[in-house]
């Protein structure tokens, strides 16, 4: 009878029968393990406080991973003989959760945004390098520190009050169990959290859940999780090589109207760093904060701000209103300097690694260089007056990209280098330094140029004194002792001066050498001024709310084409960083293979979508995702058709990234296909009119 | 005011004495009256805790005339360096006072002034402490439109050799600092026997705030280019209410001043 009420009994009270014949209730287990519980609160506000700070956000989405962490952190407490040491691990544990937050949140906030991936561990050493403040975010510290010293304080305290913890064998066993299981969990979670990842078919990426942001797993757990998928996930499957070898010969590029308009000239490329419009430009409605900003402080009207802006920048100016120029008015870029300055060389850029550091001496015959070198025997150097081991560019420059020479500060003729006071070079210096090697009068060249003095911080620099002194003598941008961010401006537009003096150099060096005439010279901003929130503040657009949110990231692409007359046009479609390199080749004449190419010539009828390697984002000017699942800005005047017009070409490009991804990882060209590859595209220019269907016969041929 | 209690690290026979032996503590009319009482042997290691403490403030504002070195620091080595070795020098310094302080008023006042004594503290006055350094931090963020002051100080647009120099800034006031807190927690030993009562009256605060503080505040003015004096004054108060609430405890006043020192 006794035996049949105990069956009947429900598992509820079965369970709570079990806990109080073992002496366990809920009430002593808390008092027992206060330390822990309070531990786990600590925790979990610590984490979600610095999730707040960076994706504006009290919660996460995909909070297992880190779960797993904290509960294993907690089992671990379980086989610790008393409370004193119990204490000790929990506030260690406490302490690391806020250093790897804050190392983090510091990342995001000084590169405007960069959620940690397993690659970027390649850049530590640069970032140490250019580390000149950092940005730490008072509400994460100080709530994050109270927390701690509260936690620390009261469990100090009662450490001793606590009845002492339950270490009989039985809990012993019952915690190495939980113990496997919580590891189990967080095996599985890392694993199906990533096994999704497939080199072959990156289609996965237009419908995933991931915001890109520390909303999903927050930060500590997507520090674990791309330390799983980067030592474990990452593999690139190079799978069927005749597949790849037919997907890359498949296309090739389009003719356009200007197809061929500077065939045979010199090329100048220059990545200008954080250039953006309104250094020079005067826009109240695109820069309420800019020169207009300023100007209305002042009463001063719209003419005479310009007139005054045409003396500061003359040569900009002279570059942007010359009849040869064409001016892409609406262009983009949504990267960091070195994705900006290979997808201009290349035109593409794999996912996962930093091709710098990753691939610095892999193979790659499509590169501008090494098409000139091959089809034209032009000569091509790259000039920088940055550190020469940045980025690894003393390597990856001559022997992945294909340059004849990298010159960096070190090899210029720098006298007054005096970065190791907050300086940074003046870019006219290494122009005058260097114009005769960058601009040689002896033979066809190709010239790639890299700046910095607009680089951030953007504080008050010695060696810009003169440039000071010019803007207050016309009361442009004056100095204000209140407002930090209209300083930065004025340091940031200081520095731009002396680009517009290095441009100056150069224009006057190829007309005296009559030069100037056939070069091809293209200048662009890598990316916007994300360093102190300049572009934020200048725009006035601090969130994707905004309506014109994507005009964050727009930033100046200008082609002077020789000195011929081509009206000075403004293209308004749609252009971004991927676009350069089709749009020079288009202009040389050269045809290239298309699959091997994300953006599109300026002067194509088609239009590109650009896919943020630094920031996982894809973005047009009317559209910003993560993926279709999860657009965070879309234009009022962006339709139903747009939104699929813009996933076609999102999945075409993931298509190519994909394939760039398996032939950077099996270094594809190395070899009998580079030949290959030269000699396609030989046959391919021989005859320009040629079909991909011709041309994938004459290949078979 | 605090309830008196004995100092553990004032040997036990000054309480007998200022109590008379008995378990309460006596109630003075007068502070005259309560000075009396206390025998002369005890008096002399109070009056030597005070010359110990108006020694300490000496080296504390004679330090600074190191600076004047700063020419001869220049040929060693111009710039930034300089500075950083006017910094090594005090630091070595303060290292070598603090280690002879502390074996002098051993021998001469018999009384250890750093070793660590159990505060009484209750989780009350562990939160008010935290409280203080909180608001204190807080304001000070505030008035920087909410960025840490640390933040300010280390300076944006600096190089590693600038931002050396700003962190050495910070031990230099951080060994200002423990100086300065030796001096309050002797004036407070001192005055405690000197007048002993029912009720402790906070003299180490009241030290820290109207004689180190201010003579700090006007050397900061007068002599550095070290940003916000005003505001580092304002911070003894937050270092007197955290020495009162940790009840005199130096290594807990300390740790959490140089908190708010910091941030």
């Amino acid at each position: 009878m006794e035996e049949q009420t105990e069956q009947k009994q429900p598992f509820k009270t079965k369970l709570k029968n079990f806990f109080k014949k073992s002496g366990v209730t809920l009430r002593t287990f808390l008092l027992t393990n206060y330390l822990m519980c309070a531990y786990i609160v600590a925790s979990l506000l610590i984490e979600l406080t610095g999730i707040a700070v960076t994706a504006g956000k009290f919660y996460m989405t995909e909070p297992w991973l880190y779960l797993t962490l904290i509960a294993f952190a907690c089992l671990i407490s379980q086989f610790l003989p008393g409370h004193k040491s119990r204490y000790a691990l929990f506030l260690v544990a406490l302490l690391a959760n806020f250093t790897l937050d804050l190392i983090f949140i510091v990342v995001y906030d000084s590169t405007g945004g960069t959620v940690f991936d397993f690659a970027m561990l390649n850049l530590r050493q640069d970032a140490m390098m250019i580390v000149e403040s950092l940005p730490f975010s008072f509400t994460y510290v100080f709530v994050s520190a109270l927390i701690i010293a509260l936690y620390g304080t009261i469990g100090f305290m009662l450490r001793k009050r606590i009845p002492a913890p339950n270490v009989a064998n039985s809990a012993r066993i019952t915690t190495a169990a939980l113990t496997a299981l919580v590891l189990g969990g967080n095996f599985l979670l890392s694993y199906f959290g990533n096994f999704k990842y497939d080199s072959n078919d990156l289609s996965y990426m237009l419908e995933q859940t991931e915001t890109g942001t520390y909303s999903n797993k927050g930060i500590v757990g997507n520090f674990y999780n791309e330390l799983v998928r980067g030592l474990w996930f990452s593999e690139i499957d190079v799978g069927d090589k005749k597949e790849l070898h037919d997907y890359i010969y498949k296309e090739i590029t389009d003719t356009t109207p200007m197809t061929g308009k500077a065939a045979d000239y010199n090329v100048v490329t220059i990545l200008c760093e954080s250039f953006e419009w309104f250094t020079f430009l005067y826009d109240a409605q695109r820069y309420p904060n800019g020169f207009a900003r300023a100007a209305a402080v002042k009463n001063d009207d719209m003419q005479s701000v310009v007139n005054n802006l045409k003396k500061l920048f003359p040569n900009l100016y002279r570059f942007y209103d010359s009849d040869a120029t064409v001016v892409l008015d609406n262009s983009y870029s949504l990267n960091k300097t070195d994705i900006s300055e290979n997808e201009s060389i290349i035109g593409n850029y794999p996912l996962y690694e930093y091709i710098n550091y990753a691939y610095p001496e892999n193979t790659l015959p499509y590169s501008l260089p090494n098409i000139l070198k091959n089809m034209y025997g032009v000569e091509s150097n790259s000039f920088h007056d940055g550190t020469k081991t940045f980025y690894n560019r003393n390597i990856h420059h001559v022997k992945a990209l294909g340059f004849n020479s990298y010159t960096s500060s070190e090899d210029m003729d720098m006298v007054t280098d005096d970065t190791g006071l907050g300086e940074r070079n003046l870019d006219s210096m290494m122009f005058e330094a260097c114009k005769e090697d960058m601009f040689p009068t002896d033979r066809r060249f190709n010239t790639y140029i890299t700046t910095i003095t607009q680089h951030g911080q953007y504080a008050y620099r010695e060696n810009l004194q003169p440039y000071y002194e010019k803007m207050d003598a016309l009361g442009i941008l004056p100095y204000n002792e209140d407002d930090d961010d209209a300083n930065a401006l004025r340091f940031y537009c200081a520095a731009g001066m002396d680009l517009d003096k290095a441009i100056g150099i150069m224009l006057d060096y190829l007309e005296e050498n009559g030069l100037a005439d056939n070069t091809l010279i293209t200048l662009f901003g890598d990316h916007n001024v994300y360093y102190q929130g300049v572009s934020n503040y200048v725009k006035n657009i601090y969130n994707s709310d905004a309506p014109n949110y994507t005009e964050l990231y727009r930033v100046p692409v200008m082609m002077k084409v020789g000195n011929q007359t081509l009206g000075n046009p403004h293209i308004k479609k749609f252009t971004c960083v991927l676009d350069i390199y089709p749009t020079i080749l288009d202009l040389l004449g050269v045809t290239v293979f298309s699959n091997l190419t994300y953006g599109v010539s300026a002067f194509s009828e088609q239009t590109s979508v650009l896919y943020s390697r630094a920031y996982s984002k894809f973005m047009t000017d009317k559209i910003y995702f993560n993926s279709m699942s999860n657009i965070i800005y879309l234009s009022a005047d962006a339709d139903e058709d747009y939104l699929r017009q813009i996933k076609r070409s999102a999945t075409v490009l993931l298509d190519k990234i994909s394939h760039v991804n398996r032939i950077f990882a099996d270094d594809y060209f190395k070899g009998a296909n580079a030949t290959e590859y030269y000699n396609l595209l030989k046959a391919v220019n021989d005859a320009p009119a040629l079909s991909a269907h011709t041309a994938q016969r004459q290949r078979l041929a | 005011m605090t309830e008196a209690t004995p100092d553990t690290n004032i040997p036990a026979a000054s309480n007998v004495a200022a109590t008379g032996g008995e378990t309460e503590q006596p109630v003075y009319a007068d502070f005259r009256v309560a000075n009396r009482a206390v025998p002369p042997s005890e008096k002399r290691k109070a009056y030597g805790m005070l010359v110990a403490a108006g020694v300490t403030l000496a080296v504390l504002f004679l330090s600074r005339l190191i600076w004047y070195l700063e020419p001869a620091l220049d040929k060693v080595y111009y710039g930034t360096l300089s500075e950083i070795l006017y910094y090594i020098i005090i630091g070595v310094l303060f290292t070598a006072y603090i280690v002879g302080l502390n074996i002098c008023v051993k021998k001469a006042c018999d009384t250890r002034m750093f070793k660590p004594k159990k505060p009484q503290m209750t989780i009350t006055r562990a939160l008010g402490v935290i409280a203080v350094a909180a608001v204190a931090v807080f304001i000070a963020s505030a008035s920087f439109k909410f960025k840490l002051k640390l933040q300010i100080e280390m300076g944006t647009g600096v190089t590693m050799a600038t931002a050396l120099t700003n962190i050495a800034v910070y031990f230099y006031y951080a060994f200002h600092l423990w100086l300065g807190l030796a001096a309050a927690a002797l004036v407070q030993r001192a005055m405690t026997i000197l007048v002993p009562a029912k009720y402790s009256l906070p003299w180490g605060s009241i030290f820290l705030v109207a004689v180190f503080g201010l003579l700090e505040f006007v050397c900061e003015l007068e002599l550095t280019d070290h940003l916000y004096p005003s505001m580092y004054y304002l911070f003894t108060l937050a270092y007197a209410a955290v020495f009162e609430l940790t009840d005199h405890s130096f290594h807990l006043t300390y740790w959490t001043s140089v908190a708010i020192l910091v941030l």
